[in-house]
C-alpha cells in the first residue's frame, strides 16, 4: 500500500510538473485537468481563489491542496467546525455558507471518514442558529451529523500548556474525541476581536466565552489556537463577507459578495491573508486584529505571506 | 346502543388526543408545530373570553353554541383539567373495591358555585382577572404542566432547565395533589362546585337542545347509571339527571340495561322544559337570593378593594414578554397559563415572584440570567391564547421595547483592563450598543443609543464584567424603539486578493 501510494504520488507529481504547476505565483488561469491531483512538491502552502460558487471554489481549492484524502484517512472520526454563531439566514453572511459546509462534509465522507460531526457553541439560541443558517440541513443531506454544544456537559476541561491567559478551558468533547478536524469560519469584521476568522472560530469550541472576553480577548483567542489538535485544514469562507456591524450584522447592507475562499494548513497565514483581503473593503491591520500577531508569537504560523508558496486562482 | 358506544369511544379518543397534545405542548414544545399548538390553545374558552377583542370571539361563540346544542361536551372533550380528572377517576375505579360502589348522587352546591361564578364575572367585567388565574381550569393545567411536567422531562433527558422555579413548582404541586385526591374519590367535584367555566356552561346546559334523560316509565331505579356517573349528577331514585352538572360522557347510557337512559332532543320553549329537580328550580327561597346578592357584593367589593389598593408600578425589576403592552394590560388579560414559558426557546420567560406586585404572582416575567430574547423569535406571542402577549408582525416585534439599555462604563472590561471585549456589541441586533473608537486609544469602547434599544437583554446576558457593565432596565410600559438607521448600500468590487 505504501509503495503504491508513493508511486501514485510520484506519477501525479511528474504529470503536474510537466504541465507547469510548480512554483507558480502568477494568477493561474490554466486549469488543472479535472480529477488530477498535484504532486507532493507542488502543493502550495495556501490557495486563494475567487470568482465562483461556494462548491466550485472549494472543489478547485481542495484539488490544488492535493485532495481531501491527503488530510482525511479512511476510518477517521472527523469534525468540521463552521461558524454557526447567529440565528441568521445565509445571505446575511453571519454564519459559514451552508453549501461550503455541506461540500466539505461530503468530501470527508468520500475520503473514508467514519463519521463527520459538525457543531458550534452558538451565541444566539442554538436551535435557531443550526436551522436558519441552513447548516443543519446541508450537513444532514451530506451525510454528516450535528452535535449539540449548548450545554456545559458537552465540554471537558483541557490543558493548554502553551497558553498565557487561558490555560484550562473546557473544550467540546467531539473535538477531543475526533481524529482530525477542519476549521471553516466565515470572513467577518468583529466589534471586539476586530476580525473573526480561523482563530476566532475557536471560541465556538470553548464553553466559557465570558472568560475569554474578560481576560484579554486577543490573547485568549491566540491561546485557544494552541490547542494541540490542530485543524488539518483551515478554510475561510469569503463567498459572502460581513464588512461592518459584525459579527452579527444588522442588514444586507453589511454584506459584500466577493465570492472568495482561502485554504491553508497554516492558520496564522490564512488569517493574515483573509485580513489583508478584507482590508480592501474596510481598513484593517494585523495590529488591530492582534490575536493573529500573538498567535505568530506562539509559533502557530507565519504572517509573512511572501515567504509562502501561495496559489492565487481566479475562476 | 351502537350509536352511544360510538359516541362514548369518540369522546374518549378525542379527549385523550387533546390531553396528550396539550401535555406534549407544555412539556416538550417544538417550535416547528407552533401553528398546531396555537390552534389547540385557541380553543380554550377562558383565554378566548379574555381575548375576545383579539380573535377569541369565534371560539367563544362556537363553545356557547355547542353547549346550547349538546350540553357540556366542552368539559369532556376540550378541557385538559376535566380530562385529567376523568383519567384519575377512571384509574380510581380500577383500584377501588368494586363492591363498595354504591349510588353516587350528591346534591348540587348551587349557592357556592353560582356565587363563585358571579364574583368571577363581576371581577372580569371590571378587568380584574386574578380570580381566573387561580380558578380557570386550563390555566391551572398549564401551570401544573409547565412547572412540574416540564422540569421533570428535562431532568429525565439530562438537560438543564433554566426556567425552573421552586415556588411555582410547589404551588402547582399543591394544586395537583388536591385535584388528584378529589378526582380520585369524587370525580368531577371541582368542575361542579368551583370551576366558573363548569358553572357557566352548566347553566347553559340546562337549556341545551340535546340532553341526557331517563325515561321514568321503563326505569327500574337499579342505580347502575348513577353508580357510573363521574359527575355524581344522576338521582336514579326519581329518576332524573341534573343536566347542569352532566358533562355528557355517555357512560350512563351504555350501562343502562333497560335502555331507559338516552341522549334525546329535549328542547321545548319556555321554562317548563326544566327538569323537575328540586335543586334546579329557578325560584329559590329568600336565603338563596340573599346569597347571590352577597356574592355580587363580594365581587364588587373585591374589584373596589383592588382598585384602591393597587399602586401604579413604574419601575419593575423584571421585564414583561414582548407584546404585553403595559403591566396593567398584562394583569387584565393574562391567566398565567404559562404557555409562553413553555414556548420560549431561550427559557427567559419565568413565573414572576414579586416583580409585578402580589396580583402579578406567577405572571410571565423575563429575566436575562440564562439567555436573551431572540430577535427573530415571537413564539410566546404565537402561542398566547388570550392575546395578553399581542401577536404582531415580526417586523413590529423587532421594535417592541421591553426595556432600555443602561451602560456603566466604569465596570467595562475595556475601560478597566484596556483589553478588547465587545461582547455587547456582538450580541446587539439593532446596534443600540456599538464599539466605538476613542481618541488617544487604539481600543474600541461601547457606546449606547438607548432610543434604538429593544431591551432584548443580549448585552446584559453576555457582558463578562462583574458587576455587569451593561444592563437592561425593564419598562412597565412597552414602547416602539426607533427604527434603526441603515447604512447606505455600497457595493465594493475588488480585483485582487490584497496580498
Amino acid at each position: 500500500m505504501e509503495r503504491r501510494h508513493f508511486l501514485k504520488t510520484a506519477v501525479l507529481g511528474a504529470v503536474a510538473g510537466t504541465v507547469g504547476l510548480k512554483g507558480m505565483k502568477l494568477f493561474a488561469s490554466e486549469k488543472t485537468a479535472p480529477g488530477t491531483l498535484p504532486g507532493k512538491d507542488s502543493i502550495p502552502d495556501m490557495v486563494a481563489i475567487m470568482g465562483g460558487e461556494p462548491e466550485q471554489l472549494y472543489a478547485r481549492a481542495i484539488q490544488e491542496m492535493g485532495g481531501m484524502s491527503r488530510y482525511i484517512k479512511p476510518g477517521m472520526k472527523v469534525v468540521v467546525k463552521p461558524n454557526i454563531g447567529w440565528d441568521k439566514s445565509p445571505e446575511y453572511a453571519a454564519c459559514t455558507n451552508p453549501l461550503l459546509v455541506g461540500a466539505i462534509v461530503k468530501d470527508c465522507l468520500a475520503a473514508g471518514a467514519s463519521e463527520v460531526k459538525v457543531f458550534d457553541h452558538t451565541c444566539d439560541h442554538w436551535r435557531g442558529c443550526y436551522e436558519n443558517s441552513g447548516i443543519q440541513e446541508a450537513v444532514k443531506k451530506a451525510g454528516g451529523e450535528m452535535a449539540n454544544a449548548h450545554e456545559e456537559r458537552y465540554f471537558r476541561e483541557t490543558e493548554l500548556p502553551m497558553a498565557l491567559r487561558m490555560k484550562k478551558p473546557k473544550i467540546h468533547e467531539a473535538l477531543l474525541e475526533c481524529d482530525a478536524w477542519i476549521n471553516v469560519p466565515v470572513l467577518k469584521n468583529h466589534g471586539g476581536a476586530r476580525m473573526t476568522l480561523c482563530m476566532k472560530n475557536y471560541m465556538g469550541i470553548v464553553w466559557d466565552r465570558r472568560f475569554m472576553h474578560s481576560n484579554d480577548l486577543q490573547q485568549c483567542i491566540a491561546d485557544a489556537a494552541t490547542f494541540e489538535k490542530r485543524p488539518v485544514l483551515n478554510i475561510v469562507d469569503g463567498y459572502r463577507i460581513m464588512t461592518q456591524n459584525g459579527p452579527k450584522g444588522r442588514s444586507l447592507e453589511d454584506v459584500q459578495t466577493p465570492k472568495a475562499l482561502f485554504m491553508s494548513q497554516d492558520i496564522v497565514a490564512v488569517d493574515t491573508a483573509a485580513t489583508q483581503f478584507f482590508n480592501q473593503f474596510s481598513a484593517m491591520t494585523l495590529e488591530d486584529a492582534s490575536h493573529i500577531l500573538l498567535a505568530e508569537k506562539h509559533q502557530l504560523g507565519t504572517t509573512k505571506l511572501d515567504s509562502l508558496n501561495i496559489k492565487r486562482i481566479r475562476l | 346502543m351502537h350509536l352511544y358506544g360510538f359516541l362514548k369511544w369518540s369522546r374518549r379518543i378525542i379527549a385523550l388526543a387533546v390531553f396528550a397534545g396539550l401535555t406534549y405542548f407544555f412539556i416538550a414544545f417544538s417550535a416547528k408545530a407552533a401553528g398546531v399548538w396555537s390552534t389547540l390553545l385557541g380553543l380554550q374558552i377562558v383565554p378566548a373570553i379574555l381575548g375576545i377583542a383579539t380573535g377569541g370571539l369565534v371560539t367563544v361563540l362556537i363553545v356557547l353554541l355547542i353547549t346550547l346544542l349538546f350540553g357540556r361536551v366542552y368539559c369532556s372533550l376540550l378541557c385538559p383539567l376535566g380530562i385529567y380528572q376523568d383519567i384519575i377517576y377512571r384509574l380510581g375505579l380500577f383500584i377501588r373495591n368494586k363492591k363498595k360502589r354504591r349510588t353516587r348522587y350528591t346534591k348540587p352546591r348551587n349557592t357556592l358555585r353560582y356565587s363563585i361564578l358571579i364574583i368571577v364575572v363581576i371581577c372580569v367585567a371590571f378587568s380584574f382577572v386574578l380570580p381566573l388565574v387561580w380558578l380557570d381550569p386550563y390555566g391551572l393545567f398549564g401551570k401544573m404542566a409547565a412547572n412540574i411536567g416540564r422540569p421533570l422531562a428535562y431532568v429525565i433527558s439530562g438537560s438543564k432547565y433554566d426556567a425552573w422555579n421552586l415556588a411555582a413548582f410547589l404551588v402547582s404541586a399543591a394544586i395537583l395533589i388536591a385535584l388528584t385526591i378529589t378526582a380520585f374519590f369524587k370525580g368531577r367535584l371541582y368542575c361542579n362546585t368551583i370551576c366558573p367555566v363548569g358553572t357557566l356552561l352548566g347553566f347553559i346546559s340546562r337549556y341545551s337542545i340535546f340532553r341526557i334523560q331517563i325515561d321514568p316509565g321503563s326505569c327500574t331505579h337499579c342505580q347502575l347509571c348513577s353508580m357510573n356517573c363521574k359527575a355524581f349528577c344522576i338521582d336514579a331514585g326519581k329518576p332524573v339527571v341534573d343536566n347542569s352538572r352532566c358533562v355528557v360522557c355517555f357512560n350512563c347510557i351504555s350501562k343502562c340495561v333497560k335502555g331507559s337512559v338516552g341522549y334525546r332532543f329535549a328542547w321545548k320553549p319556555g321554562k317548563k322544559a326544566l327538569p323537575a329537580s328540586e335543586e334546579n328550580k329557578p325560584s329559590g327561597g329568600t336565603s338563596r337570593r340573599a346569597f347571590l346578592l352577597a356574592a355580587m357584593g363580594t365581587g364588587a367589593g373585591v374589584v373596589l378593594l383592588n382598585r384602591f389598593t393597587e399602586k401604579k408600578i413604574i419601575n419593575i425589576p423584571n421585564a414583561m414578554p414582548p407584546g404585553a403592552g403595559t403591566l396593567d394590560r398584562l394583569k387584565d388579560t393574562c391567566i398565567a397559563c404559562h404557555a409562553c414559558i413553555a414556548a420560549c426557546p431561550a427559557h427567559i420567560i419565568k413565573p414572576a415572584m414579586g416583580a409585578f406586585g402580589w396580583q402579578g404572582f406567577l405572571l410571565p416575567s423575563v429575566s436575562y440570567d440564562n439567555g436573551f430574547c431572540g430577535f427573530d423569535c415571537q413564539k410566546c406571542q404565537e402561542v398566547c391564547p388570550s392575546g395578553a402577549l399581542q401577536l404582531m408582525t415580526l417586523e413590529e416585534k423587532k421594535r417592541v421595547k421591553m426595556g432600555v439599555v443602561k451602560l456603566m462604563l466604569e465596570n467595562c472590561i475595556v475601560e478597566k483592563f484596556g483589553t478588547d471585549c465587545g461582547a455587547c456589541d456582538e450580541h446587539c441586533p439593532v446596534k443600540a450598543v456599538r464599539m466605538t473608537p476613542r481618541e488617544g486609544s487604539d481600543k474600541l469602547f461601547p457606546k449606547t443609543t438607548p432610543a434604538l434599544c429593544i431591551g432584548c437583554g443580549g448585552c446584559e446576558f453576555i457582558c463578562p464584567a462583574r458587576p455587569k457593565a451593561i444592563v437592561v432596565l425593564p419598562l412597565s410600559e412597552q414602547r416602539q424603539a426607533d427604527e434603526p438607521v441603515i447604512d447606505a448600500t455600497i457595493n465594493i468590487e475588488v480585483d485582487g486578493f490584497g496580498f
